[in-house]
């Protein structure tokens, strides 16, 4: 390979943390103009690899070209070329958005002649032009992170890395996010980022799929899915709960996930499987399906028998409840002016999984906070757990459970240290501590590292104990806010699995979250927007009945390309990005026919079909609905 | 009140207090370490005072008056100065803290009993020890006026004056108990000012507060740890004045442990309540110094009280360091009672409630 | 290459975070003008007014003479009433008196019959400097009271003094009323700047570190000068702010007189800025945390400045050790010089020594921030 003709280029790169290798003899070559994905589990190397790549980590060994310059002697001309954006939020709150642009420009050098007028370009661009002069801590997740990226993108850099930047961002302001990254690369720049979102992944050009350290996998989505020569059936059934023992017995743990709202099962022979599975029972439909990349995460995970370990684990102890958990009804919170969450009523029996959804700083988090406790709302009335809301605050929180947004554990006391703390404030003691303990070690995979230091637990861990943490207690309601935000999809899904075995026992969960899919794992949603609630249902109910429009999917290459002009096509009120394709709203089912047409007189191949609405369709659209100007997101 | 409840507190606390090395080091060392250095600084002993004469009168009385400077014991003469021009280049520079000037004609106006003058001068920018230099100058003049006419000594009223409670008037036995009750507060308060403002900024604080702990308990769980680590350097430090400064407490243990007690928790409020009202880390201990600046100013340690004009006089009555102070120095050097010590403590007693109340409301109000 | 550009950025962006918390700034220029307001007029060591108890057996117009003498001079506030020494001293243990006076009941008949006779006077010693002043002023009084008992004499007997008299002249050069506000104000400047400075400066590259922004830092063209000089120099400004305002209040509110060239002292303090600024940066750069980086700039700064720069206590006193140990705070230095350019009135000739310590100190101040500082992560 010839290192100047890529814009990155690395080349053996090893990096070793004391025990660890994250980066165990990389290789690879990014091409001009293609958006190059870094994807893989928790502490595969995702973030230390885009950090050599920055040059701000050495590796130990081997070396790195960026745009023909190496990283290791000619530092300062990678710097000028690339622009990096960190997992962490890089900006500073108390400077305002304007002034942390200009703050970058100036860093750049970026041509002070016309340099107002840049800036107010991607200001427009990016959609932020009204919040200029916020200060950057005040903005919502998704303006944050698109304030990061204007703020990497001032000095016109040649080459992108980005790392996880969508994490914890609703879909709304992901899409738009991704339509800026689409105009860059339009424009010919280079984009190489790791996500945890695996529809991102299938926009990328190229993937690189990491494992321990190597890259284990490398092409276009479709490539890496093809050659990994999986086989997948999946079964869709009334009572999907009881079916997921049948099934798992069956055909062995490892090959049975859940997958919304049906089960994707590996097989090493289809039509064996499928006729197994038809004469299993009557209620199963069957249906053959290619592999996604989500299957080939979940068939990288090794040992399965540990999740199920786990899972056999989770309802220790805890009492099975039945009837009412909470019932308010008017409940309101006001900070001074602003009202954050407006009279919202709520009636939840005990086993429920109730999520909520929203934008970022819809009312959602206040919301839970006033439930559990927290914060004492203005008005309203109602019971949590059999307590009076506004009187016995203090009552409720010995019978909830909470785990916040913000990683919540102490990173500098060890992992069964912070168990003990817990476990202390909720009064277990002696031999029940002993008990939990041992049960929280289980249920967050840590047994033989409790004796380490929070601060080095990655993604899916850190949840898990964090969540074993906030119900050591057995509580009977238990309220997670965005508890899998940033986590790998197999640890997402574990989790998930652990929420159901909850809900099994009669636990009522409430759970926030801006994975859509995650949404069609709850009993009821309600979405929540500028502190109403818009929508509340079951996920088929609000997908059939809340949304009237139709939905044509539209697989084609470059999808991008086409969103202006298939909104010019009759019938079609809306296009955005889905997954590797687009997702097209229309009035009624004969404008399918209008967009195979579009496809046809340009002579592309594309693959033009209705399909049934999606959760994130129905999210954006009834968004798009309550605000139709955009404001507010 | 739940005993376990606090009982886990106070371990993650002192867990995550002492497993930094560097932590520990400035909790338990710097004090010990400092406590060292400045009790063997802190002396207003004026000594070795380096002196330069300038005798425009060369004669065998002026030479012997300046013997006398030489022999006295305070005095150092470091230079013979040949003019005026020269003897103030030597103050300028800070060669010399003082100088004698002998006039011409000193001799003849001593032999023949006229009043002669001999001028000192001292460096005012040390006022202090200006002060100190005249005193030890007319005493060495003195000495030699009485020896010159012990001939003529009348009997007269003499003034026996007897120094209580520190014989020799050892700058040490009260500056390094006093020490003591400066590091108590300077330990005390800073690490504490950031206690609640850290769990606030790192965002653990929230899902401390949903599990049913009360704010007692939380409150009392986070001071504990520093009362004990108070109490632990206030021993260490007490056995070093012991051992090193031969500094004995005469009064009652438990009296002194009374007072430390108290005055501890007089800090720990007050560290609070600057912990809830800060928004930042940066901003807590920027308050605490502000706090501790002129509390040890105030408290009559470096400066006496009775100094001070009236009305800050009676301010001082707010400042928790100035009854700490008095209470050590009471119970170490004078060894005074629980009764006499009672003042100090119904002052430490109101200030510790006070500001305990205070910071748990504040505290209260910031969760909201 | 160094970009004056970016530096400009740093330092715009610095100051952005200095005036968004004001709360820190307000108490970054609040706390010098609480101290000099303090100091100059709440505190000071010269002693007045010593409460002071008399135990009077004696009582007689004699013993009451005797008494007046104390009470009539600045020195000493006398409360009577006292029957015994216990209580004398019991009062001295609570801090109601400093000092007592014991007549005895024959005090009058000794006086009247030209008899040698004592007066006992007790001085609380726990605080030994004050109980030092005391003696002193003790022993005044007594060769007063005595040359007037002479006197007395004299007049009856009509005995005259015929020995040697040889008296001392004092003369307190620099501060001819011996005002310690004089001494105090130069001190003060040194200590706020010492701590508050390197305070500031200790939380600025560990909270970029902790917050995550630094990562973001780095991976730009920022070079470490840029970056150290650009964190300084608004902090510099803070600093610099409080000289001015504590000279000002100094001339203004307290006359303390500025006999030398006002230009020399805010170069010498610039320099001393710069090197206790830098010395924060670096337990900043070297930590990574906040609050360890800054218990250490209050432990080294707070103390120390007050204890050992020779600002409250004179260096020459100290033992040997200490003395050596004090070269190693830069404040040492400039407390020396600032006193003397400010009432010495001398120019950089005569302090050049302790000009180039505090060079030495700023430059391996600075130096040792731009080694330390990591422009990639570990």
């Amino acid at each position: 390979m010839n290192k100047t003709s890529f814009a990155v280029y690395a080349e053996s790169i090893t990096k070793k943390y004391k025990d660890v290798t994250a980066a165990d003899n990389i290789s690879l070559g990014v091409n001009e103009g293609e958006i190059y994905g870094l994807i893989g589990p928790d502490g595969a190397g995702k973030t230390t690899m885009l950090r050599i790549i920055a040059g701000i980590l050495k590796p130990d060994s081997g070396s790195v070209y960026v745009c023909g310059h190496s990283c290791d002697t000619e530092h300062d001309a990678v710097k000028d070329s690339i622009a990096y954006m960190s997992q962490k939020f890089g900006l500073y709150p108390d400077l305002t958005v304007w002034e942390n642009i200009k703050f970058y420009a100036d860093l750049y050098g970026v041509e002070k002649h016309g340099l107002k007028e840049h800036i107010e370009d991607l200001l427009d661009f990016s959609y932020m032009r009204p919040f200029k002069k916020r200060q950057a801590g005040r903005l919502s997740g998704g303006m944050k992170q698109k304030l990061q990226l204007v703020c990497a993108l001032v000095h016109k850099p040649e080459v992108l890395l980005l790392d996880e930047p969508t994490n914890g961002v609703d879909p709304v302001s992901r899409r738009d996010f991704w339509k800026i990254l689409y105009k860059l690369v339009a424009d010919g720049m280079t984009i190489v980022m790791s996500t945890a979102y695996l529809d991102e992944a299938e926009r990328c050009s190229r993937i690189g799929l990491m494992n321990a350290g190597r890259v284990i996998a490398e092409g276009s989505p479709d490539e890496v899915v093809k050659n990994s020569g999986l086989n997948m059936l999946s079964v869709r059934c009334g009572n999907c709960r009881k079916a997921s023992a049948t099934l798992k017995k069956e055909f062995g743990a490892d090959r049975v996930h859940a997958f919304g709202d049906k089960f994707r099962i590996f097989s090493a022979d289809i039509s064996a499987d499928r006729k197994k599975l038809t004469e299993m029972s009557a209620d199963f439909i069957v249906t053959d399906e290619i592999p996604v990349l989500e299957d080939i995460f979940m068939s990288m995970q090794k040992d399965m028998s540990a999740d199920d370990r786990i899972l056999s684990r989770v309802t220790d102890d805890i009492a099975r409840r039945s009837g009412e958990s909470l019932k308010v009804t008017g409940l309101t919170k006001k900070f001074g002016d602003f009202t954050a969450v407006n009279s919202i009523n709520l009636t939840v029996p005990y086993g429920e999984i109730f999520g909520f959804l929203g934008p970022n700083g819809a009312g959602k988090s206040t919301t839970i906070k006033m439930l559990c406790g927290l914060l004492p709302p203005t008005s309203g009335s109602g019971r949590v757990g059999g307590m009076d809301v506004m009187k016995d605050a203090e009552k409720i929180k010995a019978s909830i459970g909470y785990m916040s947004q913000k990683f919540s554990l102490y990173e500098d006391l060890k992992v069964y240290e912070n168990i003990d703390f817990y476990g202390g404030i909720y009064g277990l003691k002696n031999a029940e501590l002993e008990r939990r303990r041992d049960w929280a070690l289980e249920l967050s995979g840590l047994r033989d590292r409790k004796n380490e230091m929070t601060s080095v637990l990655v993604g899916g861990w850190r949840q898990r104990l964090a969540l074993a943490c906030s119900i050591l207690h057995k509580p009977s309601i238990v309220f997670l806010d965005e508890p899998t935000s940033g986590a790998d999809p197999a640890s997402r899904r574990l989790f998930w699995a652990i929420i159901n075995e909850l809900a099994l026992h009669g636990v009522t969960v409430f759970v926030s979250t801006h994975y859509m899919e995650e949404a069609e794992y709850c009993d009821r949603l309600a979405l929540i927007f500028r502190g109403e609630m818009i929508a509340m249902g079951r996920p088929d109910v609000l997908k059939s009945e809340m949304m009237r429009d139709n939905i044509i999917e539209v697989k084609v290459n470059r999808p991008q390309d086409y969103i202006e002009d298939l909104t010019a096509v009759r019938g079609v009120m809306d296009v955005s990005l889905f997954g590797a394709g687009l997702h097209l709203r229309t009035e009624d089912i004969s404008a399918e026919e209008g967009i195979a047409g579009f496809f046809r007189e340009r002579k592309i191949s594309a693959d033009v079909r209705k399909v049934l609405p999606s959760m994130e369709d129905v999210f954006v659209s009834m968004i798009e609905k309550a605000d139709p100007e955009g404001k507010n997101v | 009140m739940k005993l376990l409840t606090i009982k886990s507190m106070l371990k993650k606390e002192l867990k995550q207090m002492l497993r930094d090395a560097k932590m520990r080091m400035i909790i338990f060392v710097f004090p010990l370490i400092q406590l060292m250095v400045f009790s063997f600084a802190l002396t207003m002993d004026v000594k070795n005072i380096d002196i330069a004469v300038l005798d425009y009168d060369k004669t065998v009385t002026t030479r012997e008056i300046t013997d006398r400077f030489q022999s006295g014991g305070y005095f150092i003469i470091k230079k013979y100065a040949s003019s005026a021009d020269e003897l103030r280049m030597m103050l300028d520079r800070g060669d010399v803290r003082g100088a004698v000037v002998f006039a011409k004609g000193t001799e003849k106006k001593i032999l023949s009993r006229e009043m002669a003058e001999v001028q000192v001068i001292g460096d005012g920018t040390m006022s202090n020890d200006a002060g100190t230099i005249f005193s030890y100058a007319s005493g060495v003049i003195n000495l030699y006026n009485a020896e010159k006419n012990a001939d003529m000594m009348t009997s007269e009223v003499t003034f026996q004056t007897r120094s209580l409670f520190n014989v020799n008037l050892l700058s040490r036995n009260y500056y390094v108990p006093g020490l003591i009750a400066l590091m108590i507060m300077v330990t005390s308060m800073l690490l504490t000012s950031i206690a609640i403002v850290r769990e606030k900024e790192i965002g653990t604080i929230e899902q401390v507060m949903v599990t049913p702990i009360t704010r007692p308990e939380f409150i009392i769980g986070k001071t504990m740890p520093f009362m004990l680590t108070g109490l632990i350097t206030s021993s260490m430090m007490f056995v070093m004045a012991r051992i090193i400064f031969g500094i004995t407490i005469k009064g009652s243990i438990l009296l002194l442990y009374l007072i430390i007690i108290i005055n501890i928790l007089t800090y720990l409020g007050l560290a609070l309540l600057v912990s809830a009202s800060a928004r930042t880390q940066q901003q807590a201990l920027l308050t605490s110094f502000f706090l501790m600046m002129p509390s040890a100013l105030l408290s009559g340690y470096m400066f006496p009280v009775n100094n001070m004009p009236t009305a800050v006089q009676y301010f001082t009555y707010l400042v928790p360091m100035r009854w700490g102070l008095e209470g050590i120095i009471g119970v170490v050097v004078k060894g005074a009672t629980f009764h006499e010590m009672s003042k100090q403590l119904m002052w430490l007693c109101i200030h510790a409630v006070f500001f305990l109340t205070v910071a748990s409301i504040k505290f209260k109000k910031t969760l909201e | 290459m160094f970009s004056p550009r970016r530096l400009k950025a740093m330092v715009i962006k610095e100051f952005i975070h200095i005036i968004r918390d004001w709360r820190s700034l307000f108490l970054a220029i609040a706390i010098p003008v609480m101290l000099i307001l303090l100091f100059g007029y709440a505190l000071n060591t010269d002693l007045k007014n010593i409460p002071t108890g008399v135990v009077d057996m004696s009582n007689t117009p004699q013993s009451r003479e005797l008494i007046s003498i104390f009470d009539g001079s600045d020195y000493f506030s006398v409360k009577r009433g006292y029957a015994s020494y216990e209580q004398l001293q019991q009062d001295m243990r609570m801090k109601r008196i400093l000092t007592g006076v014991i007549i005895k009941r024959d005090f009058a008949d000794r006086v009247l019959k030209n008899e040698e006779t004592s007066v006992q006077v007790l001085i609380d010693g726990s605080d030994a400097n004050t109980g030092r002043q005391a003696l002193n002023y003790i022993q005044a009084l007594s060769m007063i009271y005595n040359t007037q008992i002479k006197a007395e004499r004299a007049g009856l007997t009509g005995y005259t003094s015929g020995g040697v008299q040889a008296a001392v002249v004092p003369r307190a050069w620099y501060n001819q009323g011996m005002v310690s506000t004089y001494m105090i104000v130069p001190g003060i400047l040194a200590i706020v700047m010492a701590v508050i400075a390197a305070m500031l400066a200790s939380v600025t590259v560990a909270r970029e570190w902790e917050t995550g922004t630094m990562e973001q830092l780095i991976s730009t063209p920022v070079r470490r000068l840029e970056l150290t000089f650009g964190k300084v120099i608004p902090l510099y400004c803070i600093g610099l702010a409080d000289v001015i305002i504590a000279v000002g209040l100094g001339r203004l509110v307290f006359g303390v007189p500025m006999r030398g060239n006002p230009a020399l002292l805010f170069f010498v303090a610039t320099i001393f800025l710069t090197g206790v600024l830098f010395f924060g940066l670096v337990l900043s750069i070297n930590l990574k945390k906040q609050v360890l980086a800054n218990q250490i700039a209050i432990v080294t700064g707070f103390l120390p400045t007050l204890i050992l720069s020779g600002f409250v206590f004179t260096i020459a006193n100290m033992p040997l050790p200490i003395r050596i140990l004090t070269h190693v705070f830069p404040a040492r230095y400039f407390v020396s010089m600032l006193k003397s350019i400010y009432l010495k009135g001398v120019g950089l000739e005569m302090i050049f020594l302790n000009f180039l310590f505090l060079l030495i100190y700023t430059g391996l101040m600075v130096l040792i921030a731009n080694k330390r500082l990591k422009m990639r992560l570990n």
